[in-house]
């Protein structure tokens, strides 16, 4: 697996769009460990027909919705900057317990699109997050959907902010190329 | 600013961050590297949130390919069914479309007002056979205001409206612990929609106390429940 550039996970993007090459796979880094309660209301969208009743997570959580910018670097290419847009916030709904969920999406100029949805804490990574990372130029899309696993780190997640990054392996061609999304949202 | 001209002016931004400079009407086709489909194209979608406000929108979003090859030119129809109770009903009924970039890319911006699933759909043209994805959730909280009046003698009018519209519906005041101290809700009001959808009512509070208020209403058919922004540090008069 090919190292993953960039350090600062205290950096202030918040989702990003990456785009891929057609026909990418991509694996991912990152470790994974146990969030309290996973909402279910923003989980990955997956396949079809019958929709399960979800439960009513606002009656007992917190919600805020909140904007932010992300940067999206493939590789050693330059970084992609993307911003949440006024009619879609990054909406964050935090239960008592400090276990959340985030439904984030951002965009940035030519059409990329970076998108994270899923459960959310503080110092806590997984690789179920839902994230799916587009970026129009090039056409390269990631989607953990469609198998593309990523690992999503969080460094804070309070009703304040949401600082975090995501860590994905594209493959171009025979090489693995890494991605990486810094977001935050306040 | 008006709703309707915030909605004008949000909807042209959308278009202009969501559906940069797309090709005309040329026939879908791939480059000229690729070899004649001979397997069956793959059509992607992603409906980034999944959940969103009713007035904010979802982005729709995909890649149509053959062989691993971008399929550009392509109309791709973004098309829905309703929810009711969880469950898809109706015909699928278009709602956007969108024509995919050089790079096989589409993507549409959805303002939805109720739960519904939603689907690309391509209809066969030049060689390329009808392709449909699976269908994905997007599904839609009720959006709900809430506004705060001090009267005299520590009273509070709160007020605010629904959307969708619903009427008679119960919508409950509730309190809770300061920002960055969350311990859950509890109920403080109620009050009933009318059939515009607005809601008001008015209760006496204790002097000079703090309140952090937010209005909710509970999932219904079509809708998540809502929740309004909560108002910090209100504080009834005398």
């Amino acid at each position: 697996m090919a190292a993953v550039p960039g350090g600062n996970t205290r950096s202030i993007v918040s989702a990003a769009a990456v785009l891929t090459v057609v026909a990418l796979t991509a694996s991912c880094t990152g470790s994974s460990s146990s969030a309290g309660r996973a909402p279910g209301s923003r989980g990955p969208t997956s396949s079809a027909s019958a929709a399960p009743t979800l439960p009513d997570t606002l009656a007992e959580d917190a919600s805020v919705d909140l904007s932010g910018s992300a940067t999206v670097t493939v590789g050693d290419s330059a970084p992609v900057r993307l911003a949440s847009t006024k009619g879609q916030p990054i909406g964050l709904e935090l239960h008592t317990d400090g276990t959340g969920s985030i439904a984030l999406s951002m965009h940035g100029s030519g059409g990329d699109i970076v998108a994270i949805e899923g459960p959310a804490r503080s110092h806590w990574s997984s690789p179920a997050v839902h994230v799916t990372v587009l970026l129009a130029s090039s056409g390269m899309l990631v989607d953990t959907a469609s198998g593309n696993p990523c690992t999503t780190s969080y460094d804070v997640v309070t009703e304040a902010a949401v600082t975090g990054t995501v860590r994905c392996q594209a493959v171009d061609g025979r090489a693995k190329v890494p991605v990486v999304v810094r977001f935050r949202a306040a | 600013m008006s709703f309707r001209r915030l909605m004008t002016v949000g909807v042209l931004a959308v278009s202009a961050v969501v559906l940069p400079a797309l090709p005309g009407s040329a026939a879908p086709s791939t480059g000229p590297g690729c070899t004649y489909p001979t397997n069956s194209p793959r059509l992607t979608i992603t409906a980034s949130p999944s959940t969103i406000t009713a007035g904010n929108f979802s982005t729709v979003f995909g890649k149509f390919t053959v062989n691993g090859c971008a399929i550009k030119n392509a109309v791709i129809r973004i098309q829905r069914r309703v929810v009711v109770n969880g469950r898809a009903t109706g015909h699928w009924a278009n709602v956007k479309s969108s024509t995919t970039s050089s790079k096989g890319i589409y993507a549409a911006a959805y303002f939805a007002t109720r739960n519904v699933r939603v689907r690309a759909h391509f209809s066969g043209t030049n060689g390329f056979p009808t392709t449909n994805t699976f269908s994905v959730p997007l599904n839609v909280h009720t959006a709900i205001t809430e506004s705060i009046t001090k009267r005299s003698g520590c009273r509070l009018t709160i007020a605010g409206h629904v959307n969708p519209v619903k009427v008679n519906r119960v919508v409950r005041i509730q309190k809770r612990g300061p920002r960055g101290s969350f311990h859950g809700w509890t109920t403080v009001a109620k009050a009933t929609t009318n059939r515009h959808g607005h809601y008001s009512v008015t209760k006496t509070f204790v002097c000079g106390r703090g309140y952090n208020l937010s209005a909710y209403i509970a999932k219904d058919s079509i809708n998540l429940s809502g929740r309004s922004a909560t108002l910090f540090g209100v504080k009834p008069r005398h």
